[in-house]
């Protein structure tokens, strides 16, 4: 099921594409030509770019392409990459005035990768101002629609990214994940969205947000998308200092009809127990008694430390926002300033308050008092502590259970303007995304059902490097709701 | 608590300048995230527990330590073109 933007070309995946291609070459470029029908039609109205690439040179890379005689396993996919993630003389934005102008000298770890294994970066998506948001209302520029009702939000902050997959505006799209900016948008525009293990995918050439939580991910309409990109990004990087050394797993090898393992789930109590929506509470349970159909058993845990996930969250997010974005000094690159002849603390302050909008200001200032003198032991040791916790607990939970699954978001997509006045009420749509982050477990939210004609995510998380179960299970749920 | 002292404080050290009309809301949005997240606060954790700073417990990739030649890409390298002169980056002249 996808939105009325879509057409049938437009919403082919990966493999389908490909297998035309290599058929008959001439096939991506009627596809591209679709896809920027699409575009041309829906992107006025969703606005989920920043910057679209021209028809022109997207289609120049693909006759590169297929000249070079392998179509790697993209075969032409058209990809749509979150504008805090370095696109070699493509504009890279933050969607933040700060860097409206900025064009990187060269390609993050993922861009490379994805260019090697045949995709065309089709353009750069909107997105919360440097990922700090769940609404994507927070860009500079202008906020995205969700493309299943033009009044309602499509989740942030890589709003964009999944705005543009669900409306078939992309074949796929990447996007970045500090604390459900992947699976929150996912959720809400009915894509398939996964934030990996801390460390599996590269983070060289992703603009910093909180660098001990920040993972880049891939979101796409199918799970066996899901799959096929994240072998293309993930692997070992030299020049990440926390990449993983492991060996790159054939996911698509998960992505099958039946379960490969009779997996014990658990579902956290605290995660469905407050403030979690009736609609979303009756998708998420058919979704656990198909499940149990096929023989896999689900037991309900209780988990008291994850109520303190959120507040962990924030203060320790915060902080390492506050000193990450301290590097935007007007000086080296990003929006500038008359200077000459004056203080230099002025120059400094006058840039940060025209290039900052007002999300990235109360973040870096909380960031700033949880770190200062006589309340960084209370505030940010005290999270750090409580994060060591948490982490051990879901340690234990592993020992005892395969996986674990919970709502995405406790709401359907909020409507424009609903939340973004009251930063509690917007914080609270990642109450079941931070707690991830946190421990570096990985996870990715697949549709479960519709309710009211809009998408309902399900969140499946598991023990570290447990990508293949979950892109298993998400699997099961497609085919479910299918 | 003085919220405009200590947001004045806080905007001081954080370098971020703020105009008239964003301190108020400010105010207002700032003592409802400070009440959200002093919630750590009711918890009591025992001395011994030790703080977690990252989930990342692998060997930490470091860059072999080589000498590092004279940059021959300063156009792409320094983004803001116009600071470019004779090849070098020209930093402000501050007070």
């Amino acid at each position: 099921m996808f939105p009325p933007q879509c057409s049938h070309i437009s919403s082919l995946g990966i493999a389908a594409l490909r297998e035309k291609v290599k058929e008959d070459p001439d096939f991506l470029f009627r596809y591209i030509e679709e896809v920027y029908k699409v575009i041309e039609r829906h992107e006025h109205q969703l606005r989920a770019y920043i910057t679209v690439r021209s028809k022109e040179d997207v289609l120049r890379d693909a006759e590169a392409l297929l000249k070079a005689g392998n179509i790697g396993p993209l075969g032409g996919a058209l990809i749509a990459v979150k504008d805090n993630i370095s696109t070699s003389g493509i504009r890279t934005t933050c969607a933040s005035r700060m860097l409206e102008s900025y064009i990187p000298p060269y390609d993050a770890t993922v861009v490379t990768k994805l260019k090697n294994a045949g995709g065309i970066v089709l353009g750069k998506t909107n997105m919360d101002e440097f990922a700090m948001g769940s609404t994507t209302e927070n860009s500079a520029f202008y906020p995205t629609l969700n493309p299943w009702d033009l009044s309602r939000v499509p989740g942030g902050s890589s709003g964009g990214s999944a705005a543009a997959v669900a409306a078939c505006e992309a074949t796929v799209a990447l996007g970045s994940d500090t604390g459900g900016s992947i699976r929150l948008p996912a959720a809400y525009t009915g894509t398939v969205g996964l934030k990996p293990t801390y460390g599996l995918v590269s983070r060289y050439g992703l603009v910093a947000y909180a660098s001990s939580l920040d993972q880049i991910g891939p979101i796409g309409r199918y799970v066996e998308d899901v799959a096929i990109m994240l072998e293309v990004i993930s692997g070992h990087d030299p020049r990440d200092s926390t990449s993983l050394k492991v060996a790159v797993k054939d996911y698509g090898s998960y992505v099958v009809d039946g379960p490969i393992k009779m997996y014990r789930i658990a579902v956290i109590e605290e995660m469905v127990e407050e403030g979690v929506d009736r609609d979303v509470m009756a998708v998420f349970n058919k979704t656990l008694e198909k499940l149990e159909s096929y023989g896999l058993t689900v037991e309900f845990k209780k988990m008291p430390i994850i109520r303190y996930s959120l507040p962990v969250y924030y203060i320790i997010a915060m902080a390492e926002a506050s000193s990450n974005l301290a590097r935007y000094d007007g000086l080296r690159y990003g929006l500038t300033h008359e200077v000459e002849g004056k203080l230099w603390t002025e120059v400094y302050k006058r840039v940060r308050s025209m290039g900052f909008g007002n999300e990235v200001k109360r973040r870096i200032l909380l960031g700033t008092y949880v770190l200062s003198e006589g309340l960084y032991e209370g505030y940010y040791l005290k999270a750090a502590k409580v994060r060591r916790i948490l982490y051990e607990e879901f340690a234990k939970l592993f020992k005892e259970f395969d996986l674990a699954l919970s709502p995405t978001s406790p709401i359907l997509p909020p409507r424009l303007g609903e939340v973004i006045d009251d930063p509690l009420k917007l914080y609270s749509l990642d109450v079941n995304t931070v707690p991830i982050n946190l421990a570096g477990l990985p996870a990715l939210s697949v549709p479960g059902g519709y309710a009211h004609g809009l998408p309902v995510g399900v969140q499946v998380f598991g023990p570290h490097l447990s990508e293949g179960w979950l892109l298993n299970v998400a699997r099961l749920i497609e085919v479910m709701r299918e | 608590m003085d919220w405009s002292k200590l947001v004045k404080h806080v905007s001081d050290l954080a370098l971020v300048d703020l105009q008239k009309g964003e301190v108020e809301p400010l105010i207002r949005d700032l003592e409802k995230i400070v009440r959200m997240i002093n919630a750590v606060n009711e918890l009591k954790i025992s001395d011994d527990v030790e703080p977690l700073y990252t989930t990342f417990f692998g060997d930490v990739n470091l860059r072999d330590d080589v000498e590092v030649g004279e940059p021959t890409n300063i156009k792409d390298v320094c983004a803001v073109k116009e600071r470019i002169e004779g090849g070098y980056i020209r930093s402000p002249r501050t007070l």
